[in-house]
């Protein structure tokens, strides 16, 4: 039960730190790929139809998304114009249907007083539904306000200099009309989503974002007014009917408030709730929540879904090799399972997952699999045999750990080597380029950033073992702080709003050799001196921080390791608490890793303020050194990790006693 | 050298005799001191005589080393307690001269107004600019807000010619009528601050011409003042180098230590190099030469990367002086840990460069500067640098013995070593920790006690510059450690001036 539970926890921790990991990338200006995609706007301007033509941008536009209405034109334009009467203002029609809406705007645009454009979306570029008509619709227009709004009659156009007024008036970025009955009641249903229990799903994105919504009753709304100036229509990845959530989680938009409206009569249009919408809603939420594109989470979705089938079938394959068929040593039973399961994975990412065309024929692809799976196979079965021969663990239970822990690696290497293409067209959206090549600087980023850790675990596997065995009492949550401690890690290692990008490796060496060579002479002294076998009292402890500060000094710079300074240095504060209240303190860890990684997620939407000041400071992670140089500093540092390993290895005062589990209680005192 | 050339010309097509005489300055500007005099300039670090001695030296401490490691241990760490205990002491006795405030030129606002237009001689003010683009229109506002006639004024900013965003950068904030020129340099090797200020300076029409770096706030009555002191000083004085200063001293602690560090420096430390008559190393900034002496003595040398101090050091053996002027121009401090460690290697790269180049002959340097001026070229000059690289060294020792005692380090340290280091490291810290809160009541800022008491932490700092700079002397003499600028916030506080006023 309880390794059930390590299990999950685990391999949930493993897909928070690879999600850190791919959300501190920067963000790589669009390139190519999204003008490719953008495509064509077949935009038909109708301005200079209008008695006075003009240059500059307007006041207002209002944004109007259409889809197979074109009787709502009329009505809508004659109670529009009596609105904007002596507002400096635009009409903007979005066109997604296959009827004639745009002609009939066209035709009216001839009579009309103000300027009317509209903008017609093919078949193909039809992205996002309602939402990704608003997008285009913000992408084709430079004046100061814009307002969205129903083309039902559904949302009153006669509120429009209110909301005008009151975003100027108040200095706000974004103005909700929110919708009341007139009897009382709460908010009717006005959008399809409202027809699937309105009530609820408000709840839910409020539940979701109780910061970003405090006052915000209405979050479902599809008229509002929004600072044209804070929308990047190019970090938006509408989705459905959220529009309003999507540029309040998605733009630097901070100011916002409501203005009540009593709710109109419906006017012709079907609509089409269903629970699909409500799948699609629920999936939009979670993406916007975590700052991540829904076709990536859905993609990550399916893929936990696939891997863990693959862990099961790994599992009981294992099973039977080693207990029922035949009794094979574990190793080789885990060799043969895994063989297997790599079929299983290949075949079910090939069918449900990346179903589109790649550039590679699937033997390659198959072939690219097999070879990753295969260089993870060394990890895997090293674990494995760490957990079963020195903590006693069952090898069918660890090899499913191990399986969760290896999770994370596996899901960056397969998204970013063997389905690159696929990669490619999952970013749904001309959004901010996630390009092939910046999934690969996510793996090459995550490697370089796990290499200190690892190290240090490699060097002092005992000390750190003990760290969380003697804290939280078994070896099972020693294994969750450390899951804990490692997301907090990579959280730290995002850059800093306002932070200059300069490096010196020069400075990296001067730092990271000295510290080094103090941690080794600290752990060397500490063998030959007092035999204190506590951490607490141990000198050796001190080492192990300091060892870890050297090795991501030297291989990581700097600039990343002062930004990681208190992650560092966090197991020693923790160290006199851990012996005094153990659980307590285990609690405090994760909470703290829950929280870093949330502050995480909600931060990406200040990218757009964060860029701009790092727009003189163009981002590179570190000056990169020669490939060589590279190369050797990462040997160097191994070649000092194995004899100082194999040296501690043999240290009598191991404290290989606070590893089994069961000695909990014995750790609160002092040993001796 | 002609392609670049005509690359760099972006005004489009250009007379021959324009191009020849481009070529001509740059040429000036890159060999012209070389040419003249070849050991004054730091083309190359070490002269053949100093490569022998040097190695001569290393086969003998080598030797001895394998005859008898522990007596030539002791024998070389008792030098360097010795050099670093006299260091010290000079360093304190700068600090005691300094405080009485005798050396410092002061030029009343009312002599500095009395001066007609007519008075005034022309004045060039050389920028010099590389990559900067975000400071670019701070320095023009700065610059036009000199209190001194715009016809008098000969303002030249000193840009690559292909360093296109700051180009664009000074065009767009250039207002019409501003008596600024923009100067474009060349491009080529080596890309220093020195061969701009010496290619600009071929083209100034001023009697007299100062620096003033992009991120610079000159005080605006600077000019007068530095007209009426050098007037007032007579010829032998070639230069008089205002005070430097920060406008961002309370961003972060870091910017603290610096403005601590530099009101010492410029408050006590120089003015003291002037009351012992010792060269004083001059500022990267707002030194203020006679034009026709600056060029006579050869200008900067282009391959010195602190080419200020270098020249401080040659004014001082051809016989002139320099005076501290009480004037402040404020400059951004450095607040960000890599880029502070980059620029403080750079100069002290650049103090062990001009040290290394004035001892190619030691004794006629010790026939033209005095005992007291060779004094301060070694003890101050040098002694800034090495001592810092050497600080980690004791300490880590000291801490060593603290943790283990082991038997080793009492062979290396013989009683009167061991009590003259444990008197540097007891009584020398307490006593610059105490010069730094002095620095701070003469500053009347109550607000930099706090980081001038845990200045200890800013030596661990300087050290770390002081082992990249020894390495970079070895591996990259003349490479250049570019500074970012334009890191700072701008706050509402109010600048730290560093006002000498001795309680």
């Amino acid at each position: 039960m309880r390794s059930c539970a390590v299990l999950l926890i685990t391999s949930n921790y493993f897909s928070l730190l690879f999600l850190g990991v791919a959300m501190n990338q920067p963000a790589v200006p669009a390139g190519p790929l999204a003008l490719q995609r953008q495509g064509p706007a077949r935009v038909i301007d109708l301005t200079a139809l209008v008695p006075t033509p003009r240059a500059g941008p307007y006041e207002l536009t209002v944004i109007v998304p259409m889809r197979n209405e074109a009787a709502n034109v009329a009505p809508l334009l004659a109670r529009v114009t009596v609105a904007l009467e002596g507002i400096d203002a635009e009409v903007l029609f979005v066109d997604d249907g296959e009827d004639d809406t745009a002609d009939v705007v066209l035709r009216a645009a001839a009579r009309s007083s103000f300027p009317i454009r509209v903008v017609h979306r093919t078949p193909t570029e039809r992205k996002g539904s309602l939402s990704g008509a608003v997008q285009r619709g913000l992408a084709c227009t430079d004046a100061t306000w814009v307002v969205v709004m129903d083309s039902d009659l559904q949302d009153p156009p006669e509120l429009i200099p209110r909301l005008l007024a009151e975003g100027i008036a108040r200095d706000l970025d974004v103005v909700v009309a929110r919708r009341y009955q007139p009897d009382g009641t709460a908010e009717g249903p006005s959008s399809p989503l409202r027809k699937l229990g309105s009530p609820g799903v408000t709840y839910l994105a409020r539940a979701t974002f109780p910061r970003l919504l405090r006052r915000v009753n209405d979050p479902m709304s599809g008229f509002f007014a929004v600072r044209r100036e804070v929308v990047d229509t190019q970090a938006l990845r509408p989705h459905g009917f959220t529009i309003l959530l999507e540029i309040l989680a998605r733009s630097s938009a901070k100011r916002v408030a409501e203005v009540a409206f009593p709710l109109g009569e419906r006017h012709e249009q079907q609509s089409n709730a269903s629970a699909r919408q409500l799948v699609s809603y629920l999936r939009q939420l979670i993406a916007l929540r975590l700052a991540i594109s829904g076709a990536l989470l859905s993609a990550f979705l399916k893929f936990s879904a696939v891997g863990a089938s693959g862990v099961a079938v790994n599992t009981f394959l294992l099973w039977l090799l080693t207990q029922r068929i035949s009794h094979l040593p574990y190793l080789a039973a885990a060799f043969l399972a895994t063989q297997i399961a790599i079929v299983w994975n290949f075949t079910l990412l090939e069918g449900l997952v990346f179903r589109r065309e790649q550039q590679q024929t699937r033997a390659r692809r198959f072939g690219k699999f097999w070879l990753l799976n295969l260089g993870l196979l060394p990890v895997q079965l090293a674990l494995l045999a760490f957990g079963v021969e020195a903590l006693k663990a069952e090898p069918v239970v660890t090899n499913a750990v191990v399986l969760g822990f290896v999770f994370g690696l596996r899901y960056a290497a397969t998204t970013c080597w063997v389905y690159r293409d696929q990669n490619v067209a999952a970013l749904n959206q001309p959004t901010v380029g996630r390009t092939a090549s910046s999934y690969r600087s996510t793996l090459r980023y995550s490697l370089r950033l796990a290499l200190p850790p690892v190290a240090t675990l490699v060097v002092y596997p005992n000390l750190v073992l003990s760290f969380g065995a003697l804290g939280l009492g078994s070896l099972s949550l020693a294994l969750l702080a450390m899951a804990a401690w490692s997301a907090l890690w990579v959280r730290s290692s995002a850059p800093r709003p306002g932070e200059p990008d300069v490096h010196d490796r020069q400075v990296d060496i001067i730092l990271g050799i000295p510290v080094l060579a103090v941690a080794v002479w600290l752990s060397l002294s500490s063998m030959n001196g007092s035999a204190l076998a506590t951490p607490l009292t141990n000198s050796g402890t001190i080492a192990l921080p300091l060892f870890l500060t050297g090795t991501s000094l030297l291989l990581l710079g700097t600039r990343m390791t002062s930004r990681m300074r208190w992650v560092l240095v966090l197991p020693l504060l923790l160290l006199p608490a851990f012996t005094a209240r153990p659980g307590l303190v285990g609690f405090l860890l994760v909470t703290a890793a829950l929280l870093a990684t949330g502050r995480h997620a909600r931060g990406r939407r200040h990218r757009t303020d964060r860029l701009s000041t790092r727009e003189r400071w163009p981002l590179s992670r570190q000056q990169q050194l020669p490939r060589v140089k590279r190369a050797l500093a990462v040997v160097s540092v191994v070649a000092l990790a194995l004899p100082l390993s194999a040296v501690l290895a043999h240290s009598p005062h191991a404290p290989s006693h606070l590893l089994t589990p069961g000695s909990a209680s014995a750790n609160a005192a002092p040993h001796r | 050298m002609t392609s670049s050339l005509t690359s760099g010309s972006a005004e489009g097509s250009r007379d021959v005799a324009d191009l020849s005489d481009e070529l001509n300055r740059l040429e000036r500007s890159i060999y012209g001191l070389r040419r003249a005099a070849p050991d004054m300039s730091a083309h190359t670090v070490l002269s053949r005589r100093q490569k022998l001695f040097g190695l001569g030296l290393l086969i003998l401490s080598m030797g001895s080393l394998v005859v008898s490691p522990f007596a030539t241990l002791r024998v070389t760490i008792g030098l360097l307690t010795a050099g670093y205990t006299a260091s010290l002491i000079y360093r304190l006795l700068l600090v005691n001269r300094g405080l009485r405030g005798k050396h410092l030129v002061r030029v009343s606002k009312e002599d500095a107004l009395s001066l007609t237009d007519d008075e005034l001689p022309i004045y060039s003010v050389l920028v010099p600019a590389y990559k900067e683009p975000e400071v670019i229109a701070k320095v023009i506002s700065s610059l036009t807000a000199l209190n001194y006639p715009a016809a008098k004024l000969d303002i030249r900013l000193l840009l690559e010619a292909d360093d296109d965003e700051t180009l664009t950068a000074a065009r767009a904030s250039l207002t019409a009528g501003a008596p600024i020129t923009i100067v474009l340099v060349p491009p080529g090797e080596p890309r220093t601050k020195p061969k701009a200020c010496n290619y600009g300076l071929q083209g100034a029409t001023g009697e007299f011409v100062t620096i003033f770096d992009a991120e610079d706030r000159p005080e605006p009555l600077q000019l007068r003042r530095a007209v009426v002191a050098l007037r007032r000083l007579g010829n032998n004085v070639a230069c008089v180098q205002a005070r430097l200063g920060y406008f961002n001293a309370r961003q972060n602690v870091i910017t603290k230590w610096f403005t601590v560090e530099y009101a010492n420096w410029f408050g006590l430390l120089l003015p003291g190099l002037v009351a012992v008559s010792a060269p004083v190393p001059l500022g990267g900034t707002s030194n203020h030469f006679r034009a026709d002496l600056l060029r006579e003595l050869g200008a900067w040398d282009p391959y010195n990367v602190t080419e200020d101090a270098d020249l401080g050091i040659r004014l001082a053996r051809l016989g002139y002086s320099v005076g501290v002027l009480d004037s402040l121009t404020e400059e951004e401090a450095n607040s960000d840990f890599v880029n502070w460690v980059k620029q403080r290697s750079r100069w002290y790269k650049g103090y062990l460069q001009t040290w290394l180049v004035h001892m190619r002959h030691p004794i006629t340097v010790h026939r033209e500067l005095g005992w007291r001026g060779a004094l301060g070229l070694h003890l101050f000059i040098a002694g800034t640098p090495l001592t810092t690289f050497l600080n980690p060294v004791f300490w880590t020792l000291c801490l060593v013995w603290f943790v283990q005692q082991p038997y080793w380090i009492t062979r290396l340290f013989p009683a009167g070593v061991f009590y003259l280091a444990f008197a540097c490291f007891a009584l020398g810290n307490a006593a610059i920790i105490y010069a730094n809160l002095l620095t701070t009541r003469v500053m009347r800022e109550p607000g930099l006690v706090g980081a001038a008491l845990i200045v200890p932490l800013y030596w661990v700092m300087m050290s770390v510059a002081a082992a990249k700079a020894v390495f970079q002397l070895i591996w990259m003499p003349s490479y250049w450690e570019k500074t970012a600028h334009g890191l700072h916030v701008d706050l509402p506080a109010p600048v730290v001036r560093t006002t000498r006023n001795p309680a």
